[in-house]
């Protein structure tokens, strides 16, 4: 396959991110302009952040007048998470040009990591990263093209389609689903569950980032436990 | 935008980049240099993104707060994760099986 039609697939395939990233990349452009940036400044935050949870808490804090040390640390925390992405999908990526590397590390958000995790290993190794990086492109193009909208004239959108604003909240939940129903087998059910049980508690107890650093370990925990206490081998 | 929300904004995104970036690069090296200790996670490695995946779905339900918990609109999130799962089934579509929920979801939520 050529490297276009590589990069076309990959493109293809960051729909479903897509339609789950309009609405807020939409919202986010509203409340940026809530706060007092400019349609062009909200469209630079989202170019070099890239980050929902970041962006917002940004625009909150700087609206509430919080000093640069507050933001930094909040960053860090909302994005621990993060860390755990790239050496769970470099195995994939080995055959990647070093190169390439830093170029589709910048993508890495939650949904792309998703949906890297599920797909990546389906494709031949010398195009995975090309095929990354056209999803990363794809959902970039929705996030930052979105704010923009948003910031532009984003209330106006909303009001006159409130219902495919609020259909548009189910895409991500449904891509999360689809990309995890295929892995649930085994011990991996264990660690599910006790991921998501840890994940809702920690997000009703208003500490999403942390339940989500949380439920990558607790959840593997769970499921060694309790394979350990049923005495099968892994 | 001021200069310092300009300095801040550009901050945040290098933290962002560097917290993605820093981690893929040091687990290609390892995978690259045939790095063993490495290999000894991967069984834990295969139960770490399943669990993310988890959270990201459950994070993703659920409202900020018990308060605003609201059974109708849980049973209508229910149906329509349902209805996902019964089109991927059938469809082995990703982009499809979506577009099905969404449209579910839409559906129930104008209903009375």
């Amino acid at each position: 396959m050529s490297s276009l039609r590589v990069w076309v697939r990959g493109v293809r395939s960051s729909f479903p991110i897509a339609l789950g990233y309009l609405p807020v990349a939409l919202a986010f452009g509203i409340v940026s302009r809530e706060a007092g940036l400019t349609p062009a400044g909200a469209l630079l935050m989202s170019a070099t952040v890239f980050a929902g949870a970041s962006q917002f808490a940004l625009v909150g804090l700087l609206s509430q007048g919080a000093v640069a040390s507050v933001v930094l640390l909040t960053t860090i925390a909302l994005n621990l998470r993060h860390i755990m992405y790239g050496p769970l999908l470099a195995p994939s990526l080995r055959r990647c040009a070093v190169g390439r590397l830093p170029v589709v590390a910048f993508g890495l958000t939650d949904e792309v990591f998703a949906t890297a995790l599920a797909q990546l290993d389906r494709q031949p190794a010398s195009t995975r990263s090309l095929g990354l990086l056209g999803l990363e492109m794809g959902a970039y193009a929705a996030w930052t093209g979105g704010t923009l909208a948003g910031a532009l004239g984003g209330e106006a959108l909303v009001g006159a389609f409130p219902a495919v604003s609020s259909a548009l909240s189910m895409a991500l939940p449904a891509l999360f689903l689809v990309l995890l129903l295929p892995m649930l087998e085994g011990e991996v059910v264990v660690a599910a569950l006790a991921a998501a049980v840890v994940a809702v508690v920690a997000r009703l107890a208003d500490h999403t980032a942390l339940g989500l650093l949380a439920a990558g370990i607790v959840g593997p925990l769970a499921a060694i436990l309790t394979g350990g206490a049923r005495g099968e081998r892994r | 935008m001021t200069g310092e929300t300009l300095i801040l904004t550009l901050f945040v995104g290098a933290l962002t980049y560097l917290m993605r970036a820093l981690p893929l690069m040091w687990g290609a090296r390892q995978h690259r240099e045939g790095d063993y200790s490495l290999k000894s996670l991967e069984g834990m490695a295969a139960l770490v993104g399943p669990s993310l995946l988890a959270g990201l779905l459950a994070v993703s339900v659920t409202p900020v707060s018990i308060g605003q918990l609201d059974p109708r609109e849980l049973l209508d999130t229910a149906l329509a994760l349902v209805a996902t799962a019964i089109a991927y089934r059938r469809r082995n579509s990703l982009g499809a099986a979506v577009l099905v929920g969404t449209v579910v979801y839409g559906l129930l939520r104008q209903l009375p």
